[in-house]
């Protein structure tokens, strides 16, 4: 393994294993913001609609039945990414589907307060408002981290020439 | 002079009717948000499908180019299927006919 490796936050070892170099205290604030989403158990709030779009645009009878099954099973894979997280929160060491476990709430958190925040493509100066800059920050901090899990997950992808 | 009988249309846009419905294909389609990362669409993408690097990247860039892009396609329950894992990744993903 190269030098550079020793300080990614996640570096795949081979055999579906990968160093944790993230710091457990983060991924504990990780774990608290994810259970603090778990509470909000309104689907109609507007920040959780992001979570849950359309699949039948032009067919919202069809699209109502659709949203039942997602949504059950949604919040079944997010019980589940929770289980793994609570598991993991201190590991030196973690396979492919835990790594991605955390890489789902991650990713989801984004969603959440990139909605709140109202982000756009552009890279904009941080909100003036305190609580926002806090938000903005964290918001960020999550973009780091997601970067190096992609990073580190596709790296393990298998090759294919479907061109 | 008789006048004509007045002939309703079918309804064409109707999709009560099975047999017609379950024939025409079924286009899965991601749109553009600002703010899942491209290197994370592109993993979706590859993940789900199993696309190449080239492949995925390529339809990653006209989703973010373009708006949106036609990921995959297939019958209705296969369109479901897959619009269900794309938004269980956090994908912005919907599904239309493909005529």
């Amino acid at each position: 393994m190269n030098l550079f490796r020793r300080f990614l936050p996640f570096a795949p070892l081979g055999n579906d294993e990968f160093a944790i170099n993230w710091d457990s205290a983060e991924r504990r604030f990780v774990l608290n913001l994810a259970e603090d989403l778990e509470t909000i158990d309104d689907l109609s709030n507007p920040v959780l609609r992001r979570l849950f779009p359309t699949a039948y645009p032009q067919d919202p009878e069809r699209d109502a039945g659709f949203q039942i099954f997602a949504r059950t099973a949604r919040l079944d894979q997010r019980s589940e990414q929770l289980k793994v997280l609570r598991e993991t929160v201190e590991a030196k060491t973690m396979t492919g589907e835990q790594l991605s476990a955390w890489m789902g709430i991650v990713n989801d958190l984004r969603l959440v307060l990139g909605t709140i925040l109202d982000v756009g493509e552009e890279d904009e100066p941080p909100p003036q408002d305190d609580e926002k800059a806090h938000t903005f920050d964290i918001y960020h901090r999550l973009s780091w981290v997601l970067t190096h899990m992609v990073d580190a997950l596709t790296r393990t992808l298998p090759e294919s020439d479907d061109d | 002079m008789a006048t004509p009988l007045e002939v309703q249309d079918p309804d064409l846009d109707s999709t009560t009717d099975e047999e017609t419905d379950t024939d025409r294909p079924w286009s899965v389609v991601v749109w553009n948000d600002p703010i899942n990362l491209i290197s994370y669409v592109s993993f979706v993408l590859r993940k789900l499908f199993g696309y190449s690097e080239a492949k995925a990247d390529r339809l990653t860039l006209c989703v973010h180019n373009n708006g949106r892009a036609i990921v995959a396609s297939g019958t209705r329950t296969d369109a479901e299927r897959d619009v269900h894992r794309l938004q269980s990744f956090g994908l912005w993903a919907t599904m239309e006919h493909n005529d």
